[in-house]
């Protein structure tokens, strides 16, 4: 075990280099946001709720990140959580841009985090806000793609273009990342209150 | 991920299932090549994928989605008008993009076991940091499936359904319990992970046989041809 870190009880020394126990912390935690971002995310199969998801999904997903951020005491588990994050949304299907953009997430949150001294609260606050706005990823295949629109409009009828170039302005993009960033404080509020008022009393932190 | 792999024959390796998934995102969900021709030739793949699992149920549930989706599209939309119109444009287009992904997603989860795709990843050089907590995340995802089912038995021997009546009650009675269970779960993996030497320093071993087959390359191929027409419509379209 020479190098890596092996710490017993639940809150891991802050700083040094990535041990196993750092990396199984990422996968558990990593599962716990993906299957909430998942659940969360089945009602984007109805039309105008999909482009709320980047409203609603930072708002639920901030309980298993800010728990996750309990256990995320060294340089680099953040950036390791948004990439899994992003790869999981590329193999269940959401286009290969956002594990592109969590990478660019993942680094501005490690550096938010680093800020706060790896332990404020509000840097993990934040931390996440920034994160949240990987999930911009999942549009960006409706909006860098302008042969899909010039193609529907031949094919299914002008109706659908008309219909639909309020929702793909460009200036959505930008909103979706602000409504992400503003949805991940008041997500990563709720996840810190959750965590006070559940786990700190039960004594599971 | 699962226990076992299906049998060698129609089996395929990890990096295959990975390239085709990288396929589908790029001309399905990318809409790379917008030509209705891909967008089908991909579906199809992804059919062959699941008859070669053999697992009938999921083939008729992707047929008939996928059909649903088309239906929507090509049939019902030129004949509808103002809002249902747009609502059926809407589903139909997203459904038509996302069953295919979503079927193979499920497909590459339920065949390949998680010391399969440790394998493959580690053949394509990519480092222990991700391996490690991408293995976990899948490992992780059936326990919870399991700690989720036990959850909503208990809170139904006490008589609470979903919310208990308030929606912000889901949070407390459900994603908190799942929470705790799962972060006790962690502990004692760890443990049991840091016992069998993960995270160590010594490069590990993998009993796992993965490699090309034959079924390997007719996928392989058929991924490949899209990006090779799109390929050769950009040559022609610069001539």
């Amino acid at each position: 075990m020479a190098g890596s870190q092996m710490t017993t009880g639940s809150a891991p020394a802050t700083g040094g280099r990535l041990g196993g126990r750092d990396l199984i912390n990422i996968g558990i935690y990593a599962a716990l946001y993906c299957v909430a971002m998942t659940v969360v995310g089945i009602f984007g199969y109805i039309p105008i709720v999909m482009f709320l998801l980047s409203v609603l999904c930072p708002l639920i997903c901030g309980i298993p990140f800010m728990m996750f951020m309990t256990r995320a005491k060294k340089p680099g588990m953040i950036l390791i959580f948004n990439v899994l994050a992003g790869l999981f949304m590329w193999l269940t299907g959401m286009g290969f841009y956002t594990p592109l953009v969590s990478v660019a997430t993942g680094i501005a949150a490690e550096l938010v985090w680093r800020a706060g001294g790896y332990r404020s609260s509000v840097a993990a606050v934040l931390a996440y806000a920034v994160l949240s706005v990987f999930i911009v990823g999942n549009y960006l295949p409706f909006f860098l793609d302008p042969s899909y629109l010039s193609s529907t409009g031949q094919k299914i009828g002008q109706g659908y273009v008309e219909a639909i170039r309020p929702f793909l302005q460009g200036w959505l993009i930008p909103a979706e990342a602000v409504s992400c960033f503003v949805s991940g404080l008041v997500g990563g509020l709720i996840g810190r209150s959750v965590l006070r008022r559940h786990f700190q009393k039960a004594g599971i932190l | 991920m699962a226990e076992r792999s299906e049998s060698r024959a129609l089996s395929l390796d990890p990096r295959t299932k990975m390239a085709v998934m990288l396929t589908l995102s790029v001309f399905l969900l990318g809409g790379a090549s917008p030509e209705p021709v891909v967008q089908h030739g991909m579906a199809l793949i992804v059919l062959v994928l699941m008859l070669s699992q053999r697992n009938w149920r999921r083939v008729v549930a992707y047929a008939l989605a996928y059909l649903l989706a088309c239906v929507t599209l090509f049939a019902l939309v030129p004949v509808l008008d103002g809002a249902p119109y747009f609502f059926a444009l809407m589903f139909g287009g997203i459904a038509a993009r996302l069953v295919p992904s979503a079927f193979a997603a499920a497909y590459l989860t339920s065949t390949t076991r998680v010391s399969e795709f440790c394998a493959a990843m580690r053949r394509v050089h990519v480092t222990d940091k991700i391996v490690i907590p991408l293995s976990v995340m899948f490992r992780m995802f059936p326990t919870i499936a399991d700690e989720r089912r036990s959850i909503s038995a208990a809170m139904r021997m006490r008589g609470v359904a979903l919310g208990g009546g308030r929606p912000s009650r889901i949070v407390e009675y459900r994603l908190v319990p799942l929470l705790v269970c799962t972060a006790r779960i962690g502990e004692e993996l760890s443990a049991a992970a840091l016992t069998r030497g993960l995270g160590g320093e010594a490069k590990r071993t993998n009993v796992c046989q993965i490699g090309f087959g034959a079924f390997d390359a007719a996928v392989l191929l058929m991924c490949a041809t899209p990006y090779v027409l799109t390929a050769a419509e950009l040559l022609g379209a610069l001539k």
